[in-house]
């Protein structure tokens, strides 16, 4: 059996990681090309530190060079996305066409709860909680978390919770903190529901 | 589109799949760290992906001269065998986050370029090496060395708390001035306008990095 230089071991590694091409022949910063490396690289993660810019903004500048952030953020938030926020590298960023593999950790999670966060929410759901804040952002477009207040709890939070279940489609939150205060809801959610809305399945409560 | 749910079975295999093509070239058992995967699920993939020709098991000498048993994607093949020919090379000078994708399996970074990937973030101050959040350097095929960023969003200032050259690597006039050109995109990629290095080590690299930058 041929043994490989460690110099073609390397020269794989990179490319395959598309982190080869020489700067200055990178593809033109537009979206497109923003979402061929993260589809390329399967998905990037999500971390809270940001000594420079969050590390899901750096991954494709080591990449591609310099780009619009917004076009990025487009990618998720847009009329059209292409990608979402879910659980493959630890949290990550995903193409929307890889969804489906989210399903059977979603369906655990509703079926099989294992934290008292889970269980609580699988009662909000039985009250019909999670069903009422959804049809409030459906039907009133994305507001701050703390805004929505169904039976006088804020209901921000608990739709970042009902869509790591699967029940509340495919919201992302494009400033995510880690702490426990409500979280808010892009103001463009709702051209963002408009590009969720074609995938009929994921605009239903269905927790 | 394709919305259907996919058993465990298969997301899994699906993930190992990925990670194995993802990452290139890869051991067996790193073919799951791609998707944070336990060893113990994500073997008897990689074997039925072996049996069905989808992962190819190859040998290849790692940074430390050891030759090693790997595993690569049949569809990656072909850019191998080119790569063994020089057909072609890496060619880039960027920098990594602790968080890249090229470092989510585990060790390869020491295996194939006798390098350690650290994120100390989460270690106390004193007890830190290099600093709280490295990015790396990666000069064509090498990783040639790490600095800790913090930017001064107000003022745009971007501070290079400490930066380190990795021992043996020559400090060449290229090398300089591939890692200037990277961190003036860095900069503007960060709306920066100054740059200050506190630390540098050696010194000169910090120097000579610095003169680069403002003849550039």
């Amino acid at each position: 059996m041929t043994t490989y230089s460690l110099s073609a071991l390397r020269a794989v590694a990179l490319r395959t990681q598309a982190l080869h091409t020489a700067n200055g022949s990178e593809p033109p910063a537009k979206p497109e090309n923003i979402f061929q490396v993260v589809d390329q690289i399967g998905c990037v993660q999500i971390d809270t530190l940001h000594m420079v810019r969050r590390s899901h903004y750096l991954v494709p500048w080591s990449r591609m060079g310099n780009y619009n952030p917004a076009d990025f953020d487009g990618l998720m938030f847009g009329p059209r996305p292409q990608l979402f926020e879910g659980w493959e590298h630890a949290a990550s960023i995903i193409p929307l066409a890889e969804y489906r593999f989210q399903k059977p950790h979603q369906r655990n999670l509703r079926e099989h709860p294992t934290n008292w966060f889970n269980r609580w929410l699988n009662d909000q759901v039985k009250k019909d909680f999670v069903p009422l804040v959804m049809e409030r952002v459906r039907n009133e477009g994305g507001a701050e978390g703390k805004q929505i207040r169904v039976r006088g709890t804020p209901g921000g939070q608990l739709v970042e919770l009902a869509s790591g279940q699967g029940g509340a489609g495919v919201f992302i939150f494009p400033r995510r903190t880690h702490d426990r205060r409500p979280r808010k809801i892009p103001a463009s959610l709702r051209s963002y529901q408009a590009g969720a809305a074609k995938m009929g399945e994921y605009q239903r409560a269905k927790c | 589109m394709n919305t259907s749910e996919p058993s465990v079975e298969e997301r899994d295999r699906f993930w190992v799949e990925r990670g194995a093509k993802s990452l290139g070239v890869c051991s067996a058992r790193q073919a799951g760290d791609y998707t944070w995967m336990k060893v113990t699920k994500s073997r008897p993939h990689v074997e039925t992906l072996i049996k069905n020709g989808i992962l190819l098991p190859i040998k290849g000498k790692l940074a430390d001269g050891q030759s090693a048993d790997l595993v690569i994607h049949r569809d990656n093949l072909s850019m191998l065998e080119q790569a063994a020919d020089s057909a072609f090379k890496a060619e880039r000078t960027t920098f990594l986050s602790p968080f890249d994708n090229l470092f989510w399996a585990s060790k390869r970074d020491e295996m194939l370029w006798g390098f350690h990937r650290v994120l100390e973030a989460y270690i106390p101050g004193p007890k830190r090496v290099y600093g709280y959040y490295c990015l790396q350097i990666l000069h064509k095929d090498r990783l040639v060395g790490r600095f800790d960023p913090k930017l001064e969003r107000k003022t745009g200032t971007l501070i290079l708390r400490a930066l380190y050259l990795e021992p043996g690597v020559k400090l060449s006039e290229r090398l300089v001035s591939d890692i200037a050109a990277a961190m003036r995109d860095f900069m503007s990629f960060h709306e920066a306008k100054e740059l200050v290095i506190e630390r540098s080590e050696p010194a000169v690299f910090g120097k000579k990095l610095m003169a680069s930058i403002s003849t550039q």
